[in-house]
């Protein structure tokens, strides 16, 4: 592994005469990270880690990762004599550690021949390894260094957190202005003040800097990128915010809005944490960079991480999915289907079942056609004609298949509905519902309801995992078809067929079933227009 | 990917092959995926499991070190405080935050601090003394603490056979 090698470690030191330097680099290391401290915080406890190590930490559960005393970001305090000495340290490793190598080989060399060439090659291969890894390091700090003595002073004060959680004030009724500009004020002059005092700043940080203003967020976080940021930002009440409102402040401070609210949360916690460390630290980078951070944070643990995707795909269909999209992209996939089912109808013992029932599993807990599918995943596990026949066992499905004159029945009833006409079930003859008029929009409804019982005629076969149109979010789905599901009580009772086949005719049921049927939708029948809003449907 | 946990998962690679501690080696099954290591346990001297080697795997969270990794063993090994399918219960493998079990001081349990070899060298010292007041392998519990000879007579058997003998 050649970048391990890359990596500074206080193992580096075992093997040569400097062993016990290994402890003190050890000291020198954040508990968190395991890395050298980068700008250094003391807790409320008095223990020290790097400010995005702590910031981070106390934000998942608000305790100090050494002794679990609860503390809190604001009471952060910056170690800067720890921070100095560890980037004296680092600054005088490379070439201190060249030397206890070089010490090492040759003190191996004089004392074991024998050994000898094991150990100088060893020792060559790290100071090669720890040549290539740490003069690019020494180099880009001695970057790094210039370029902070170039922008030098940057003046990092250490107690304004403390200032802007707890302000301290002289008692004379005043406020100072929250931006900072030191004015102070009676408290309903602030707001006008705010306004002015907000502009005048905008405006000086622009002739200031010579920063071009980029595209990126609102005004309002441009000029935030073009300054230093030295403002420590806080946690929201993220209970108090809904999605909305979530969404809008994380546009606001220019970071991205998408997402559940959860990975909001999640989002604008690392930024709030990603934005104080940087306050903290006494060579801040820009907004740019920290907002690369983030990106990378969101690749790694937030929403483009791999996994979570498939998980949040998992039960649930996407709002915008686009049906008839979906429909038409796998028409081929249907038609085989359709065309498998049909000749499945052929064989008298499976002539009943609908050619969707052919193709469901034994389970039937899984999407009747992720096997055909395969890419379904935007199906949700109930798959969306399923609900219809919550009850319906498997060996029941054909109730009728022995009973001709019921099949007829059955099939003139299926053909007369789907020729647009209205019939009047036999020991329904005198009755007339107080709404009874046919309606178009039920009558589809009733050869699908009468499907469940019956082949359908090959014009109803519907395309076997094509969403019921106008209905695509499945959880509504289900509600609305469990919802009515009180009125075809002759599907529940699938055991006593005879006794259901009169109740479906009875007028108690065809007044409940019309007065509540406009909500459903041909199962398998596909609308020539995409029905959109199946609620103005009822009459 | 150069996430806050596979830097640290790095760091902590690096320093646990430059120096192991004693009868313990661990490191990723695959450099490219930093997130799931394999370990090596010897059997502590001294103990029935003296002897043996068990390899175990470490599953490493996404928001590591905020959350501990999960700890599994490879192979058969009898154990109160490992589940019989491999899956070790130690308090240090617990996230901070509201004990289920109500027995484990805050103190014990999972922090940014700790490391995989602290773990290591935490469940080799929970192999060399098993904890009977929250058993993991029920079964085992009770023989270590009902038959003991019983219980290294069969650790030793497991042992042997592990190793081909």
């Amino acid at each position: 592994m050649d970048s391990a090698q890359d990596i500074a470690d206080s193992t580096d030191w075992l093997n040569t005469p400097l062993k016990d330097f290994a402890q003190l680099e050890n000291a020198l290391h954040c508990q968190i990270c395991k890395e050298f401290y980068d700008t250094p915080m003391i807790t409320s406890c008095a223990h020290t880690f790097c400010s995005k190590c702590i910031r981070t930490s106390l934000s998942a559960d608000g305790k100090c990762p050494a002794c679990r005393t609860a503390d809190q970001a604001s009471k952060l305090r910056n170690n800067w004599a720890l921070q100095e000495v560890v980037a004296t340290f680092q600054a005088a490793r490379p070439e201190a550690i060249s030397v206890a190598r070089r010490e090492q080989a040759e003190a191996a060399q004089a004392k074991r021949p024998g050994k000898r060439k094991r150990a100088v090659l060893d020792s060559d291969d790290m100071e090669e390894a720890a040549h290539e890894g740490r003069t690019t390091r020494s180099k880009s700090r001695r970057v790094a260094a210039s370029q902070t003595s170039q922008t030098d002073p940057v003046e990092i004060d250490d107690t304004d957190a403390e200032d802007e959680f707890e302000p301290e004030q002289p008692d004379d009724g005043l406020v100072e202005c929250l931006l900072g500009c030191g004015k102070r004020m009676m408290i309903e002059q602030v707001e006008p003040h705010l306004d002015r005092c907000e502009d005048e700043k905008k405006q000086e940080r622009r002739a200031r800097t010579r920063t071009p203003v980029s595209g990126l967020g609102s005004s309002r976080s441009a000029s935030a990128q073009s300054t230093r940021p030295q403002d420590r930002i806080s946690e929201l009440n993220y209970s108090l915010l809904r999605d909305n409102a979530m969404r809008k402040k994380l546009e606001e401070i220019g970071i991205p809005g998408w997402g559940s609210k959860q990975l909001m949360v999640k989002r604008h916690t690392e930024w709030v944490n990603l934005w104080n460390a940087n306050c903290d630290s006494n060579h801040p980078r820009t907004k740019r960079e920290l907002l690369h951070d983030l990106d990378s944070w969101e690749r790694t643990q937030g929403g483009r991480a791999p996994n979570t995707q498939t998980g949040l795909a998992n039960g649930v269909m996407r709002k915008d999915f686009d049906g008839n999209g979906w429909a038409s992209k796998n028409k081929d996939e249907f038609s085989r289907l359709i065309a498998d089912a049909r000749r499945k109808k052929s064989n008298p013992a499976t002539a009943s079942s609908p050619p969707k029932e052919a193709d469901l599993p034994e389970d039937a807990s899984k999407p009747a056609l992720t096997g055909d599918e395969g890419s379904s995943s935007h199906f949700p596990p109930p798959s969306p004609p399923q609900p219809v026949y919550p009850q319906l066992p498997t060996e029941d499905s054909q109730p009728y298949a022995d009973n001709p004159e019921a099949m007829a029945s059955i099939r003139e009833k299926v053909e007369a509905a789907n020729a647009g006409r209205h019939i009047e079930p036999v020991m329904n003859a005198g009755f007339r519902s107080p709404d009874s008029h046919p309606h178009p929009e039920h009558v589809p409804f009733r050869a699908a309801a009468v499907d469940a019982m019956a082949p359908p005629p090959a014009s109803l076969t519907r395309k076997p995992s094509d969403p019921p149109p106008g209905s695509q979010n499945p959880a509504l789905l289900e509600q609305s078809h469990f919802g009515h599901d009180a009125e075809p009580a002759s599907r529940k009772s699938s055991t006593d067929e005879l006794a259901a086949q009169h109740r479906t005719s009875s007028p108690r049921d065809v007044s409940a079933r019309l007065s509540s049927t406009p909500k459903k939708v041909p199962m398998f029948a596909v609308p020539q227009s995409p029905v959109t809003d199946f609620d103005n449907g009822v009459h | 990917m150069n996430s806050v946990a596979s830097k640290r998962l790095f760091q902590e690679y690096k320093h646990l092959t430059t120096d192991p501690p004693d009868g313990i080696t661990a490191g990723p099954v695959n450099e490219d995926d930093l997130f799931v290591w394999e370990a090596m346990i010897q059997g502590p001297e001294g103990t029935p499991y003296e002897g043996g080697v068990f390899p175990a795997e470490l599953k490493f969270p996404k928001d590591y070190p905020l959350m501990p990794p999960t700890m599994k063993f490879l192979g058969d090994i009898w154990h109160p405080n490992v589940y019989p399918n491999g899956v070790v219960c130690i308090s240090i493998l617990h996230p901070p935050g509201d004990d289920p079990n109500h027995y484990e001081q805050a103190s014990e349990r999972w922090s940014p601090i700790q490391s995989v070899e602290k773990i290591l060298i935490s469940v080799m010292s929970m192999i060399a003394e098993p904890n009977d007041e929250s058993p993991a392998n029920v079964d085992a519990a009770r023989m270590w603490r009902e038959r003991r000879q019983e219980f290294e007579k069969r650790v030793r058997a497991d042992v042997r056979r592990s190793l081909g003998l």
